[in-house]
């Protein structure tokens, strides 16, 4: 017979793990009790009713469903590659690929201007081709994909590697082509991570502030994101902050809802 | 034909006329599953030459082969490899939309290979929700249903219970006296061979090591007799597992 936890009590924690535990949960979930508690709902309609608010909501969700779409994108062959490819030096390109992750934001966002502002090292080329970045929503886009596709890309890696070859060898004998292969088994059978992947890169990008305003600014209408708006209004009027804050609150938690089960790996 | 696979060499010369069908046992670990991934292209054979009729599939010494899809070869796995996201009807359809048959018409053969495997009413049904029996009777359908040149048919009768695999068998020895490119069986089964007037060998340790009698065996090549090749020439689909061994032995 397999002993349960509990049953003898032997895995019991010191008891002062319980009090420890108890301080550090409350130290998680006050501050968000504490957004809903202080949330201006008698003003809530009013204030939502703002047309700078209202475009500050669909700008956000633009820009994270274009972020995402960009990294699905070019992320969905860069997974395959680190996942299938053998070339030397794979292990530091995943590396590469996975430090915007972990990069301070405000550092990407500085990053982004060296290769892409008006003096960085592509500027001059785009302005030659009339295109400049910097202070339009294409720089929000660009942001949010910098810092959100690599939780894209090693989600589906992780998937993709999880794909037993030997299916695709089955589908291949059965004259399948390499494209009819990704389309019918290999895609199908990575899905989960696929789709949790795309869950956490939207996420990410929506939440994404430090490279946005870096790079990008806080332009109202075009590139002031929600994050961006709720630091704009913290300095005007913080009831509209902390009302925008329990907004994404909620977007948060249905994010969860939506991996819920789901394997995150990022 | 030989592979080299960790501690495991494969090193033998088969030659199975068209429209026959030989029977490989052996041991676990003889060998056997990895002649027939090496055959179907999933492994590289590192030495010699792999050929059906006059189609070479690898040569080794020149540096052919042909991938996987360009064998057109039936493969019934022994761990059986149905895709998960599909269900029985369209992983028996498989082959043929990868052909560029339409839907429809794939489905609709799909369906008559499954009807003939008593498998009709699961034909909606997906791999994980089949008993490994049904599983393993979809798998055969699905190597069958592709229009093969020839066939190699790991275990299809194993995970069958008494009453299916009696059916099973039946469609099999039907189907494959239809079927008039060489097959390749492996299975631990007499009376399988029997039922298919099989030639027989057993594998060990990579090699083939005793040849039912009823083969012409020389020359380490595997042959049975063929008597349609002389009446027919467009059956010359025989498949061929050459091993070019320092001997100089160049099969036939």
């Amino acid at each position: 017979m397999r002993l349960r936890r509990g049953d003898g009590g032997e895995g019991a924690a010191p008891s002062v793990f319980a009090v420890l535990a108890f301080v550090g949960a409350a130290f998680l979930v006050l501050p968000l009790a504490a957004l809903v508690a202080r949330a201006p709902w008698t003003r809530a309609a009013a204030l939502l009713a703002d047309a700078d608010l209202r475009s500050a909501i669909v700008l956000s969700l633009g820009v994270a469903t274009g972020a995402t779409v960009l990294a699905a994108f070019f992320g969905l062959p860069l997974a395959w590659w680190l996942s299938r490819g053998r070339f030397p030096l794979r292990g530091a390109l995943r590396a590469l690929v996975t430090l915007p992750m972990v990069l301070p934001p405000v550092v990407a966002g500085v990053a982004l201007l060296a290769a892409f502002g008006r003096r960085g090292l592509l500027g001059g080329a785009l302005e030659a081709g009339g295109l400049t970045l910097p202070f339009t929503t294409a720089a929000a886009v660009l942001a949010a994909a910098f810092v959100s596709a690599p939780f894209f890309v090693r989600s589906a890696e992780a998937g993709l590697s999880a794909v037993d070859p030997a299916l695709e060898a089955a589908a291949a004998s059965l004259g399948a082509s390499r494209w009819r292969i990704m389309r019918t088994v290999t895609l199908p059978e990575a899905r989960r991570s696929l789709t949790a992947g795309l869950v956490l890169c939207w996420a990410r990008a929506l939440g994404e502030f430090g490279a946005t305003i870096t790079f990008a600014g806080n332009v109202r209408g075009t590139t002031r994101t929600l994050p961006l708006a709720v630091f704009s209004a913290l300095q005007r009027d913080p009831d509209l902050a902390v009302l925008l804050g329990v907004l994404m609150l909620g977007l948060s938690l249905a994010v969860l809802v939506a991996l819920r089960g789901e394997e995150v790996r990022p | 034909m030989s592979v080299v696979r960790g501690d495991l060499r494969i090193q033998l010369a088969l030659d199975v006329p068209a429209g026959s069908v030989l029977v490989i046992e052996g041991a676990n670990g003889a060998g056997k599953t990895t002649l027939l991934a090496t055959l179907a292209g999933h492994i590289a054979a590192s030495e010699g030459r792999v050929q059906l009729g006059a189609t070479v599939m690898e040569d080794v010494a020149r540096g052919v082969r042909l991938p996987t899809q360009a064998r057109r070869v039936g493969v019934c796995y022994q761990d059986r490899r149905l895709f998960p996201s599909l269900t029985a009807r369209d992983n028996v359809a498989y082959g043929a939309r990868s052909r560029g048959i339409d839907r429809k018409a794939a489905r609709d053969a799909a369906d008559s290979w499954l009807e003939r495997l008593g498998m009709a009413s699961l034909a909606a049904l997906r791999p994980a929700r089949l008993s490994a029996g049904q599983a393993q009777r979809v798998a055969l359908a699905r190597a069958l249903a592709c229009s093969p040149r020839w066939l190699l048919l790991d275990e299809p009768l194993a995970a069958l219970d008494p009453d299916a695999r009696a059916q099973t068998l039946d469609v099999l020895v039907a189907a494959l006296q239809d079927f008039d490119g060489p097959v390749l069986l492996v299975s631990h089964e007499r009376d399988v061979a029997q039922r298919l007037s099989a030639g027989c060998v057993r594998m060990e340790r990579g090699r083939l090591v005793s040849v039912d009698p009823a083969l012409d065996h020389r020359a380490r090549n595997v042959r049975m007799s063929d008597d349609r090749e002389q009446d027919d020439p467009v059956r010359d689909d025989r498949v061929r597992g050459v091993d070019e061994g320092k001997d100089g032995d160049n099969g036939l």
